[in-house]
């Protein structure tokens, strides 16, 4: 017996239905698209992210874009930074691909994690349990920000950074994964479905699998979606200390603290990527928002 | 109740223990000379070896672990080259690039973040309470949509950002405030809470938009119980229904997650200090893992952790305290 | 030297500098500059009183011992508190490049082809503590030098010196350094191994500051030397402050080179560069009578004061004689050919280089090895002209008659995380626009506190590297022949002639030159000596940094000094 509502419709389709859910849907997808045709979009542009124009530059004043609005211009859509002179537009695009892969490799291993540990200690016997939640409180009581600092400043760069990055924010943030799986776990495992199978002598496995994961779906992806703005902010936060993807590869963290020595003179160079943030943030957040309420839109006043 | 408390504190000094030992084991068994990362460029290869000595890095790992444990609470002797320090206890190691004990270092430290905590948390709570309420009173209208959408939009706003939005708004453009520096409670009050306002805001603003939607929901789901239908038959009005009945369900949850928000922030200030230039743990922590000062990324990472985790306890604590229904479990 | 010698001179916090400089850019733009700067003018006689603050950097945690300390022509603060046979002129212009007699009569008498010198001290010096000072004070200042528990300093007197490479100082079995004498209090002499033209500039380093015997505490002499200068220390915490009062004993009749304007001198230690900059560039209260002498302005406060007429009168513009440059390993392929090299210097964009430190203000772009600021040793030349952006055209021309007709990778190694340069930007822009060449560069971020110990070390010397050398004196000397004489190649750790080039010719003319006592003549020859070396495209010179420092409105006097690149300490005044 297995728990496939066919009559409910699925969640992309309930998503679709709401006016709130269809415009998160796009503008996720169109971050995503950007993001995936970086090399075509700055082929149109003409422009690549790398490429130096000093001509450009006002050397004599520090080296700021000659041209007003941060240098923008039919060439250049978005400007061009100040001591480099390299393109804007091409940078943000390309800067977008590693957001997205750090959030997404981030949240992918949070995920993964926090559905063993929580799994694990919803399915097995007390004795696993008490053990794994007291070592997802262990983890809890980490402070994240500083331990992170801390590996990537010791890490020697050899490493690869956004591999790195990866690690770092999946093995430390993986524990309010865990405990909401743990807890779902522990309702649906008195369910009369599991005892059935049980008693059919399925193996922990197959229960876990057939029986538990699909009841886990809901809540599970609405919090995934919420994890990868807040592993996008916290990779920005990371670049922005200069910890994580070095230059010349372009992130929009770093982008953002070079930039705001220049907001006196270049505010374009500052706001360009400070909005684009903001708002990739704000749609997978709303997007997240979006998915909680449709899947649970009988929640008491949420 | 005290064999709650036992227990809760039993639990913790084995959670310090253990983050004590994945500490010291990720930064001193890592790859990499731990002695030439403590020193810096400025120890030559005698000073190396005298640093290593004094270190009690050539000693087994699980003396070297003992020795880092029982420093503090028994202090500890380091040779820095000149002389003999006596790092009394808590001596959590000494860092050689400042010629300083750590605990030092921390101890200077830790006044800029509780003042940092302290103003944002009365903020944030006042914010979130007050704004939660409100948008409670008329669940589902306008005015609640919006301030839940307000308070999750300066949710969604990474701090760095905040922060440099405030001050250029209240700094560059319209110059109401001075730019922050750190100034001593002890020293003058008007000026440490001037210079202040700016970061307790943009911590504040930050938090704020969780505590409206927990109160929001916390008061909701109040609201719904049946002695509350009593109070209204009663003839209560709304607003003090609300304000004292309703408020009290969502209290517990409320203060148990400013409990731990507060370990958090205390533990982990980092963009905030470096923004407004606040010369607390997390600017510590900055400057020492660009000097890879290791002693004091230990140290620092250390106190870091034991904060969270009294947060944490405490947190544990008020919620037994503020919900009975807990403490019958 | 390859550091540069002035303490914590332009420090960068590592890359974790982001916020910091945020900070100081928003810090410059909320602090009011509105202040006006001293109407008074400037008057040498009427100007004592009242007391100079001083932000610095530096931690001084080292403390100021003249036995370890490592200076250009003396330094800034321990200058103030050692005076030594010679010194820098303290003058504007480029007379300032020069040295002068400060305890001494004269610059030095040299005999027996500059390998004897000679030195009569003036009369009537004093200590601070009213004793006073003798030749044997200077030698002994000089011996406890040697001593391995004073390790610091230049490398010159171990070499210069007769018996100087054995020597191991006064504290052990044999105390007396045979090659000083001192046949009365007023007379000292020097006895070389070789012909050095330059002594007299070794002689403004503070190891020639004069210690008495008795007052010597060793290791802990950091903490509270004996002043011979104008000032003498009152307080001394390190890391914290340091605050100097005047010797009574110290007149401006004995000493022609320092003003001594303050009555007091304040120094905080250990600020960050940003509060620095914020508190000289809004000049509030006491900040108004603040100097640094270790911190640049940074890029912020440089764009802020276009458009500010007011702090850009405060600001000064110099430069300490440096090189950024490429190293080549003229031993490791590919670079043991010419033309390879050549093509590297005709690829390079200088322009994107000088943007990476901050634009045209903070950099100014090199084609010689020798820098415009180390004075009469520079000889202009530009025999591979890559123009303003570089000549990929050309370089790939040579390229390919070097036999690499489809390009070539090679990688660079740089210091990530160092001061003397941005490591990160200046690798990138060298990246970029040596592709434009065929030229693939990959890039080996090496940690600064491991970079010396690798680069320096011919075993471990990677091909191509980027390098910054600094001139412990304004003269060819030690600028050129520690990177091009083959016989100071060291094995093993501390080469700096990372060409590890040697040919007896150019050695046979450095011994040439350092017989030359005539300075003008010297440095003259010295310049053709680095024309000469130029044409063999050893180095790819790169930039030369500028310094651009702020001071607090109501200081004066603030010409800048040829010899510092950056206003004399000893020679602002408040008043």
């Amino acid at each position: 017996m297995s728990r496939n509502n066919d009559a409910q419709p699925t969640l992309r389709a309930r998503l679709w239905a709401r006016p709130g859910g269809r415009v998160a849907l796009i503008l996720v997808g169109l971050i995503i698209l950007i993001a995936l045709l970086a090399p075509v979009l700055t082929a149109l542009e003409g422009q690549d992210p790398n490429t130096y124009h000093d001509n450009l530059l006002n050397s004599a004043t520090g080296g700021g874009p000659n041209a007003p609005f941060g240098g923008i211009s039919a060439a250049h859509w978005l400007g061009i930074e100040p001591t480099t002179g390299r393109d804007v537009f091409a940078r943000l695009v390309y800067g977008a691909r590693i957001s997205l892969l750090v959030a997404a490799g981030a949240t992918l291993g949070q995920l993964l994690l926090g559905l063993l540990v929580g799994l694990a200690a919803g399915l097995g016997n007390r004795w696993a349990d008490t053990l794994l939640s007291r070592f997802t409180d262990l983890v809890l009581s980490f402070p994240y920000l500083f331990f992170s600092i801390a590996l990537l400043a010791i890490v020697p760069q050899s490493f690869p950074r956004p591999v790195l990055l990866c690690v770092i924010l999946a093995g430390l943030y993986w524990a309010p994964t865990a405990r909401i799986v743990r807890a779902e776990t522990l309702v649906l495992r008195e369910r009369e479905f599991v005892a059935a199978a049980r008693l059919y002598g399925a193996s922990v496995w197959r229960v876990a699998r057939k029986e538990i994961l699909p009841g886990l779906a809901a809540p599970v992806v609405t919090f995934t979606a919420l994890m990868v703005p807040s592993n996008m902010v916290a990779e920005a936060g990371l670049s922005f200390l200069g910890l994580g993807v070095q230059p010349p590869t372009p992130s929009w963290g770093q982008m953002l603290s070079t930039a705001t020595t220049w907001f006196q003179t270049d505010p374009e160079y500052v706001l360009v990527p400070a909005l684009t943030l903001l708002l990739c943030v704000l749609a997978f957040v709303a997007l997240g928002e979006e998915i909680r309420r449709a899947v649970d839109p009988k929640g008491a006043g949420r | 109740m005290t064999a709650f408390l036992v227990r809760r504190l039993l639990a913790a000094a084995a959670v310090l223990l253990i983050v004590a030992a994945v500490v010291y084991g990720l930064f001193y068994l890592m790859p990499g000379d731990p002695a030439s990362l403590a020193c810096g460029k400025r120890c030559d290869a005698a000073e190396l070896a005298q640093v290593r000595q004094t270190m009690g890095l050539n000693r087994p790992v699980y003396e070297q672990f003992w020795t880092f444990i029982s420093s503090i609470f028994a202090g500890h002797a380091y040779d820095n080259g000149v002389g003999t320090v006596w790092c009394s206890a808590p001596c959590l190691g000494y860092s050689f690039q400042s010629d300083e004990p750590v605990t030092q270092l921390l101890t200077q430290a830790l006044p800029v973040d509780v003042s940092l905590v302290a103003g944002a948390a009365v903020l944030w709570l006042s914010l979130g309470i007050g704004f939660g309420l409100f948008a409670a009173m008329r669940p589902n209208g306008l005015r609640d949509k919006a301030t839940t959408f307000v308070g999750l939009a300066f949710g969604s706003v990474p701090i760095f950002i905040l922060a440099l939005l405030l001050l250029l708004l209240f700094c560059v453009w319209w110059q109401v405030l001075p730019f922050p520096t750190f100034v001593p409670f002890t020293q003058n009050v008007g000026q440490w809470a001037e210079n202040l306002l700016l970061p307790w805001f943009a911590i504040a603003l930050t938090f704020a938009g969780n505590y409206l939607r927990l109160t929001r929901a916390g008061v909701l789901e109040a609201l719904g119980q049946d002695h509350i239908r009593t109070l209204r038959a009663y003839g209560y009005t709304e607003r003090r229904i609300v304000a004292r009945h309703a408020v009290r369900g969502a209290l517990p949850t409320v203060a148990t997650i400013a409990a731990m928000d507060i370990g958090g922030v205390l533990a982990g200030a980092v963009f905030t200090e470096s923004m407004f230039g606040l010369p607390g743990l997390g600017k510590l922590m900055v400057d020492s893992a660009s000097t890879i000062d290791l002693p004091v990324i230990t140290g620092v990472t250390l106190l870091a952790s034991f904060l969270i985790i009294v947060a944490n306890t405490v947190a544990d604590l008020l919620y037994a305290v503020l919900d009975p229904r807990v403490r019958i479990s | 030297m390859f550091n540069n010698p002035l303490p914590a001179r332009r420090i960068k916090l590592a890359s974790l500098s982001a916020a910091a400089l945020l900070v100081g850019g928003l810090a410059a733009a909320c602090g009011g500059s509105s202040t006006t700067t001293g109407a008074t003018s400037f008057n040498a006689a009427s100007c004592t009183g009242g007391t100079l603050n001083v932000l610095d950097q530096s931690t001084e945690d080292t403390g100021l011992d003249p036995a370890v300390l490592y200076t250009s022509g003396g330094g800034a603060i321990p200058r103030l508190l050692f005076r030594t046979l010679t010194t820098r002129d303290t003058t504007a212009g480029a007379k300032g490049r020069t040295v002068v007699p400060d305890l001494a009569t004269d610059t030095g008498e040299a005999s027996e082809n500059a390998t004897v010198w000679t030195y009569h001290l003036k009369s009537g010096l004093k200590y601070a503590n009213g004793e006073a000072i003798t030749s044997a004070d200077i030698k002994y200042g000089i011996e406890r030098s040697f001593s391995s528990v004073l390790a610091g300093g230049p490398p010159y007197l171990r070499d210069w010196l007769v018996g100087g490479s054995t020597y191991q100082g006064p504290y052990g079995s044999d105390p007396d350094l045979a090659s000083i004498t001192t046949p009365n209090p007023t007379t000292i002499v020097f006895h070389l191994r070789k012909p050095e033209g330059d002594f007299p500039y070794l002689a403004a380093e503070t190891q020639f500051a004069p210690v008495p015997k008795a007052d010597d505490t060793g290791k802990n002499y950091n903490a509270d030397p004996v002043s011979s200068g104008p000032y003498t220390i009152q307080s001394f915490t390190k890391g914290k402050e340091l605050v100097l009062v005047r010797n009574t004993y110290w007149s401006r009749g004995t000493d022609s080179q320092r003003l001594a304007c303050p009555d007091k001198i304040d120094i905080s230690l250990g600020l960050s560069s940003t509060v620095i900059d914020q508190r000289l560039a809004s000049s509030i209260g006491q900040d108004a009578d603040a100097i640094t002498t270790d911190t640049d302005v940074d890029t912020a406060t440089l764009a802020k004061s276009a458009s500010q007429p007011s702090l850009k009168a405060r600001l000064t513009s110099g430069n300490f004689p440096d090189t950024t440059y490429l190293a080549f390993n003229t031993k490791a392929a590919p670079f043991d050919n010419q033309l390879v090299r050549e093509a590297f210097s005709y690829a390079v964009d200088r322009t994107s280089l000088v943007n990476a430190q901050g634009g045209s203000q903070l950099a100014t772009a090199l084609t010689t090895y020798d820098p415009p600021s180390i004075g009469g040793a520079y000889h202009p030349y530009d025999y591979f002209p890559a123009g303003a952006s570089g000549n990929a055209a050309k370089a790939k021309q040579l390229l390919a008659q070097a036999g690499y007709p489809d390009g070539l990778t090679v990688t660079l190694a740089y210091d990530s995380n160092g001061s003397s340069y941005d490591g990160p930007a200046n690798a990138a822009a060298l990246q970029q626009a040596l592709a434009k060449a065929g030229i693939t560069l990959k890039l080996d971020a090496i940690d600064d506190s491991n970079f010396d110990a690798v680069v320096t070390n011919t075993k471990t010397e990677p091909a191509l590297s980027l390098f910054s050398w600094g001139a412990d004196w304004p003269s060819g000397a030690p600028f050129l022949t520690p990177i091009f004489d083959g016989r100071d190649i060291v094995q093993g750790g501390g080469n700096f002639n990372l060409a590890q080039y040697s040919d007896p010719s150019v050695e046979a003319e450095i011994d040439k030159i350092n017989q030359i006592t005539d300075n003008s003549k010297a440095q003259a020859a010295w310049g053709d000596l680095d024309a000469q070396l130029g044409k063999l495209a050893l180095t790819v010179p790169l930039y030369t940094v500028n310094d651009v420092v702020l001071h607090g409105s109501n200081v004066k006097n603030t010409y800048v000094d040829q010899w510092r690149g950056w206003y004399d300490i000893s020679s602002v005044s408040v008043k």
